[in-house]
């Protein structure tokens, strides 16, 4: 593949949560803290999952994982139960870090997220996209990665949410319903990627679906935080 | 999506659409089975040097294709297209229109960075072992024609006449020559072969100018392979006595043999029946109809059968030399014949109406200490002819220094047993005896050979043994009809069993599936059975390699136009996004201030 594609690719990972940034810190104030805590938590988060996925997820027979990979229960569940890690490194970057609230939401989001991409896509697609075959699923990790961010988003205010209500929210149940779901909803797409077929055709199905999730936790989430804002105004004016 | 608001809505469309783009083009991976040409080793025991045939590479980069009809134009050449073995060929306008050898490593430079696609008949246009050297092309892929596979036999078998025939012949004999060549050397590049119908909608021989279906870009992940060499052979017998003698010994006894292993210069595309190993069906079912006349003691014959299945025979039939060194020495001694069938092949009831037959022969050794009663070839002649085939007889002086064996016989003859080989060949070293690529049975056509009229035939010249049957030509009356007429069913179930199992010698183990089926199926005729395995010491060793199957992944590559409308169709995505997330009015306003500006500046 030409240098056209990895630049396209590397343009729809970078520019999009650059696009957001200047959005942001136009109403906002420009600080750096926040996201210099949430570069630092993520990387220690990832850490910490690393460490606990080498020492309890059991081996894998497959060999290569694109195409081929198959749906482990058990390795899932473990999956599942490690990524837990990310509310604590969500919430002690939040806490860390001081400012408003939307500059500290945005900040934290936004610096997982971009080193998320960084570390995860950007070599894999640097190496990818410049190999002879032209494969279509570098694209659909830089959208993926661009959905990720959705959901970093949705994932901050809802830990938010919960710290700053100090579990006191009368709808902390459907929140703590919603919550699970953000660790649960990559495994179910892992599981579906299995079950709809090894037809690169149906990455782009299973990519609208994730967009579509993702959106509805950001629309959730945001309504959480909305209402938690107001009562929390209310309690002031009161 | 009513409930959804507008952005997310043309956002959702925007994801839908490329969705739709996407699903309107070709996929883009596929994955092909393909067979790697052997690699073997041999060590001199005198030199110690090391002797490599075949290829040495296994793994190919991706890398482009290029098939010999491209590079063939590059030279401005008009090769014919390979030849059809159904079209009139005249064999020397061939050798003309080979390209010439000046020609050849300009030919071969065309190749070079890439993959070279041939079709299995182009090779005899072209010297391929220029290709050979490092640096050159990437891997030879090289296409075995569809005609091979499917009905090859009824193509051989049905000409018109015997010239078509001969010419039939000295195509098979040059393709025999391309494989010698193929093992003899030593190849650094990978040569793998790959069937017809798996690339014929990506690449097409069918014409001077192949139609270029869109770029393609190959990719063999191949293994090297482990180490093998011939540790042990394994022979399967099966006994079918009869009565002791008054003095309570064992009454003479007939061996019938035959092979059940065969070689492939693709050690992966051993599986075919050609070289000798139909005649596995004819000895099993040869074995049931005995057994069942056996267990009649009205019938009971005054001979014991062995029939003895063994392996190697393409080693100098190493497993027959091991057995015979084995065998218990009481019934070795009581030995009267030892029958080998060889390939017994061609023979089909439909076709013996209507074309040409080929000839049976019947191989034994004279002028040595041990001579088999000449009355034994006539009377198999004499009953062949009864069943419309006619039988030369072929007479071979050995030479106790020549340590090749031509037939089975030979190794019986040594050892001062008389033995006979019926075979379909006349000479030993013809190209698909020695085990050939165009020993290939497709799984689509395994009853191309139905082997009743050769089983029947065969089985009465035992019984006239057993049975000292003394019968005029004119009052020959079969034993073998109704109830004991050979099925071929029997014989077409061991063909499509030994089709499924790569019966390659150096890499069948003694524990093997295909003959612990064959002992069930001895077993099963109620035939006392056994799998004797013996350990090989060879003075001169050859190591053969494993990995032989490897998976093609077979891309195509987009050109540069399509990934350049990939990229603005990116940014035509960025900028929506920006518009949405952005807003109408700020996004308007932005971009005035930047015209503006620029205004300004100029």
């Amino acid at each position: 593949m030409s240098f056209f594609y990895l630049f396209a690719v590397l343009a729809v990972l970078f520019v999009v949560p650059f696009i957001y940034f200047r959005i942001s810190t136009k109403t906002q104030s420009k600080k750096k803290t926040p996201i210099l805590y949430g570069v630092v938590a993520y990387l220690l988060t990832t850490l910490s999952k690393m460490i606990l996925m080498a020492t309890f997820l059991p081996d894998s027979d497959q060999e290569e994982a694109d195409f081929t990979a198959q749906f482990e229960p058990v390795s899932a569940l473990i999956t599942i139960v490690v990524s837990s890690l990310d509310v604590l490194g969500c919430f002690l970057a939040l806490r860390a870090c001081s400012g408003h609230t939307e500059v500290k939401i945005f900040g934290v989001s936004f610096a997982w997220s971009a080193t998320e991409t960084i570390l995860s896509f950007f070599l894999v697609s640097w190496i990818g996209c410049l190999k002879p075959e032209f494969n279509w699923i570098y694209m659909q990790n830089a959208l993926g990665s661009n959905i990720n961010l959705l959901r970093q988003i949705a994932f901050t205010h809802i830990i938010w949410v919960l710290w700053k209500g100090k579990f006191q929210n009368p709808d902390k149940g459907n929140i703590f319903i919603w919550l699970s779901a953000f660790f649960i909803t990559p495994e179910l797409f892992k599981l579906s990627e299995v079950l709809l077929g090894k037809y690169f055709i149906f990455g782009w199905v299973l990519l609208v679906i994730k967009f579509a999730v993702a959106y509805q936790l950001y629309i959730t989430s945001k309504k959480y935080f909305q209402s938690f804002e107001q009562l929390k105004n209310n309690k002031k004016k009161n | 999506m009513k409930y959804l608001p507008r952005r997310s809505r043309l956002i959702l469309c925007f994801f839908v659409l490329n969705f739709v783009f996407n699903s309107l083009t070709v996929k883009s991976l596929e994955t092909l089975p393909v067979y790697r040409l052997l690699h073997s080793e041999q060590v001199s025991s005198s030199t110690g040097k090391t002797f490599i045939r075949g290829t040495t590479s296994a793994s190919v980069p991706s890398s482009q294709t290029k098939t010999y009809f491209e590079c063939a134009e590059y030279l401005k050449q008009s090769p014919k297209t390979p030849t059809d073995p159904n079209q009139d060929t005249n064999i020397e306008n061939e050798t003309e229109e080979e390209i010439p050898h000046s020609e050849q490593e300009e030919f071969a430079k065309c190749f070079k960075g890439t993959v070279a696609v041939f079709p299995l008949f182009s090779l005899l246009e072209f010297d391929i072992s220029t290709l050979s050297e490092g640096g050159s092309c990437k891997g030879i892929l090289i296409v075995l024609p569809r005609d091979l596979l499917t009905t090859k036999t009824k193509e051989f078998v049905t000409f018109q006449n015997e010239e078509e025939r001969e010419s039939k012949e000295e195509i098979i004999k040059k393709l025999g020559k391309i494989e010698s060549l193929l093992i003899e050397k030593e190849f650094r590049v990978p040569i793998y072969f790959i069937n017809e119908d798996e690339v014929s909608h990506l690449f097409s021989f069918d014409s001077l100018h192949s139609d270029k279906q869109g770029n393609y870009n190959l990719k063999i992940a191949g293994k090297p392979g482990n180490k093998k060499k011939i540790k042990q052979v394994s022979s399967l017998e099966a006994w079918l006595p009869t009565d002791l003698d008054e003095e309570g010994k064992l009454k003479p006894t007939i061996v019938i043999t035959a092979n059940y292993d065969t070689f492939s210069i693709s050690p992966a595309l051993s599986s075919g029946l050609e070289s000798g190993n139909n005649a596995v069906g004819v000895l099993i079912e040869l074995s049931r109809l005995f057994t069942k006349l056996y267990n009649n003691p009205q019938t009971k014959g005054q001979y014991n059968l062995l029939f003895v299945l063994n392996g190697g025979s393409k080693q100098n039939y190493l497993g027959t030399k091991k057995w015979i060194s084995s065998v218990d020495r009481k019934v070795l001694e009581s030995v009267e014949l030892v029958l080998c069938l060889d390939s017994l092949s061609i023979y089909d009831d439909d076709l013996v109406k209507n074309q040409l037959i080929d000839d049976l022969f019947l191989h034994y050794s004279n002028g040595g200490k041990i001579e088999i009663d000449k009355a034994v070839p006539i009377e198999f002649q004499s009953i062949s002819k009864m069943f419309g085939i006619n039988t030369q007889i072929v007479t071979k002086k050995i030479m106790k220094n020549n340590p090749l064996i031509s037939f089975e016989h030979e190794i019986f003859y040594r050892k001062k047993l008389k033995a006979i080989t019926i075979s379909n060949f006349k000479s030993y070293n013809q190209t698909i005896r020695k085990g050939s690529l165009l020993d290939l049975q497709s799984g689509d056509n395994p009853t191309a050979r139905p082997m009743k009229t050769v089983t029947t035939l065969i089985a009465e010249f035992l019984s006239k043994m057993i049975y000292k049957q003394q019968q005029q030509q004119s009052q020959f009356i079969s034993i073998f009809e109704n109830n004991y007429e050979p099925n071929n069913l029997v014989i077409q179930n061991i063909n499509k069993m030994l089709l499924k199992y790569n019966r390659f010698s150096p890499f069948l183990e003694k524990d093997e599936q295909l003959l612990l089926n064959l002992e069930n199926t001895f077993k099963s005729f109620g035939l006392d059975t056994k799998i004797e395995s013996k350990k090989i010491s060879l003075k001169k060793e050859t190591f053969y390699y494993t990995g032989t199957q490897a998976k093609l992944t077979i891309f195509k590559v987009k050109s540069l136009l399509f990934e350049f409308f990939v990229f603005i169709l990116s940014l035509v995505y960025l900028a929506v996004l920006y518009y949405f997330l952005n807003g109408k009015e700020k996004t308007i306003q932005e971009i005035k201030q930047l015209i503006n500006n620029r205004k300004k500046n100029n």
